[in-house]
């Protein structure tokens, strides 16, 4: 298995409000009749699971095409990889022996095997599609769910490790970039608000992680009492709203402080081109700006997809994996620079 | 105050602030030791030393507190007989070890729920998804099943619900 290969393309065609929602993902939680849930299975557990599943996708025609991935057998630095391209979730990435992904061809569906829950399943879509993204996935769920017995309560609905998730086990997010809310200090307001909408705001890297480079993470926290539908809907009305005022935040900046805005991106510009060490967190707060400059025209041959691209590929796995070596924090910094100045050198810019 | 986060530092959460932040109640969830560093009267909460609190504790306990104490100790020991989880690794991880620990920790856990979800009950449409498309008898029978676990539970907005279908299905015989 080339792990190497396995890069996201679900971000091509650039969908929906592309300017402001890099992608849209829905996710499942399901767990299996009578068997114990995997942070507290025995191996003979987990390999059961693992076993049901296998055999499920080799005798659905609907996932015939999925690709299996023995996620124990990674090395580090390859979970690392996967995780970094949004394939794998972090949990998974640090667990041990039988965790398995079953990946569809577009890189865009999966099923993670022995994550938190037994199953746990997603669609990754480009810009704002949550309802694609739900339908999608909620016709791997009907495929899986006709073959292996969830557990499931009446009263709770799909019964889930963490009852945070239990009833619809349905997890929304939508990944944003808000340069202009926060260049007009309008987010800590709506940060403060979000948790009153039924909704959580996360960082880049998820659960626990710091807001980087304007970008955040909106998802709904209740799963329970709702449909999946509706939960949808709520989500899709106040993600609209958000996208709505971070147009006009950056309508307003660029009538009223044009000059303050041109001059940020541009020494962004200068830095990317011409540092020599740079950390992962300077360079999402410098790649910021040139995702703003993209919108106005500044970079002609870059797409916001790219710059997604550039995002990933500045990570620590994927910086070892090209370099093919284990690498210092040090070494990672230089090397990002490098990769950074590379990019950013070829660039023809309309300065 | 289970299913909440500190806020710095991700440990499961024992305190809530309230703030009013321009016109809105803003909760903000801390661990012990945030939460001193966020309000000077927790951080005079957490400077009484154990010796002390357990004094205090011992005079200011009434027979009503300690029958409550005594339950909540109870319930910290309650075990899923199925997985062997004890609920009080449940408030220590936040993760349940099976599907029947929904069964076992069923009291305890609906105050975590209500927190969390605002609800004790999952919601679908329809009300009886197995078997939409049955004849209305079916329908009516299974309904009043619901509607009987419904007012168990004292679920009186489910209930609401069930009893309304209920009459409409006949309202259709």
């Amino acid at each position: 298995m080339d792990i190497v290969s396995l890069t996201e393309n679900w971000a091509e065609p650039p969908g929906p409000s592309a300017h402001v929602v890099v992608s849209s993902r829905v996710r499942l939680a399901r767990n299996l009749e009578r068997i114990i849930f995997p942070s507290h299975a025995d191996t003979k557990d987990l390999r059961q699971v693992c076993d049901a599943v296998d055999r499920l996708v080799r005798n659905e025609t609907a996932l015939r095409e999925f690709e299996r991935i023995d996620i124990s057998a990674c090395r580090a630095v390859e979970r690392m990889f996967l995780r970094e391209n949004h394939i794998i979730s972090p949990e998974l990435e640090q667990s041990s022996e039988f965790r398995v992904l079953h990946l569809n061809p577009k890189r865009s569906c999966a099923i993670m095997v022995n994550e938190e829950d037994h199953l746990r399943m997603y669609c990754l879509r480009s810009g704002l599609q949550l309802t694609p993204a739900l339908e999608e996935i909620n016709a791997v769920d009907a495929v899986v769910g006709r073959s292996l017995r969830y557990a499931y309560s009446e009263k709770y609905g799909f019964l889930t490790a963490c009852p945070s998730n239990v009833g619809t086990g349905m997890r929304a997010s939508v990944m944003l970039h808000l340069p202009g809310l926060v260049m007009t200090r309008q987010i800590e307001e709506i940060i403060k608000v979000i948790p009153h909408r039924g909704l959580a705001a996360r960082g880049y890297y998820g659960e626990n992680s710091e807001f980087l480079g304007d970008f955040y993470q909106i998802s709904n926290e209740v799963t329970l009492g709702k449909t999946d539908t509706e939960i949808i809907e709520e989500l899709q009305s106040f993600i609209e709203g958000l996208v709505s005022r971070e147009e006009a935040a950056r309508a307003s900046l660029l009538e009223k402080k044009h000059w303050q805005v041109e001059d940020v991106i541009w020494r962004a510009y200068g830095v990317l081109t011409h540092a020599r060490i740079m950390s992962s967190k300077e360079a999402f707060q410098l790649l910021s700006p040139i995702r703003l400059g993209i919108e106005r025209g500044h970079f002609p041959p870059l797409t916001h997809h790219r710059l997604n691209r550039f995002i990933v590929a500045m990570q620590p796995g994927h910086l070892q994996i090209a370099e093919g070596k284990e690498m210092t924090a040090l070494e990672r910094g230089i090397a990002r620079a490098r990769f950074l100045r590379s990019v950013f050198s070829e660039l023809k810019t309309t300065n | 105050m289970p299913f909440q986060k500190c806020e710095k530092c991700g440990r499961p959460a024992t305190h809530k602030f309230t703030r009013m932040i321009e016109g809105h109640a803003v909760d903000f969830f801390f661990c012990p030791e945030h939460a001193a560093e966020f309000s000077p009267l927790q951080l005079q909460q957490t400077l009484v030393t154990p010796e002390l609190a357990q004094l205090l504790a011992g005079l200011l306990k009434s027979e009503q507190g300690q029958k409550a104490a005594d339950e909540a100790a109870d319930t910290e020991e309650l075990r899923c007989t199925t997985c062997g989880r004890a609920f009080r690794q449940y408030r220590q991880t936040l993760l349940l070890g099976c599907s029947d620990c929904y069964r076992v920790f069923e009291k305890p856990l609906q105050d975590d729920l209500r927190r969390r979800h605002g609800t004790v009950r999952h919601t679908q449409k329809p009300l009886v998804p197995a078997i939409a498309g049955a004849p209305p008898a079916v329908m009516l029978e299974a309904l009043q099943t619901r509607l009987e676990i419904a007012i168990a539970d004292e679920d009186f907005e489910l209930a609401v619900k069930l009893r309304d279908e209920i009459r409409r299905l006949k309202g259709e015989k």
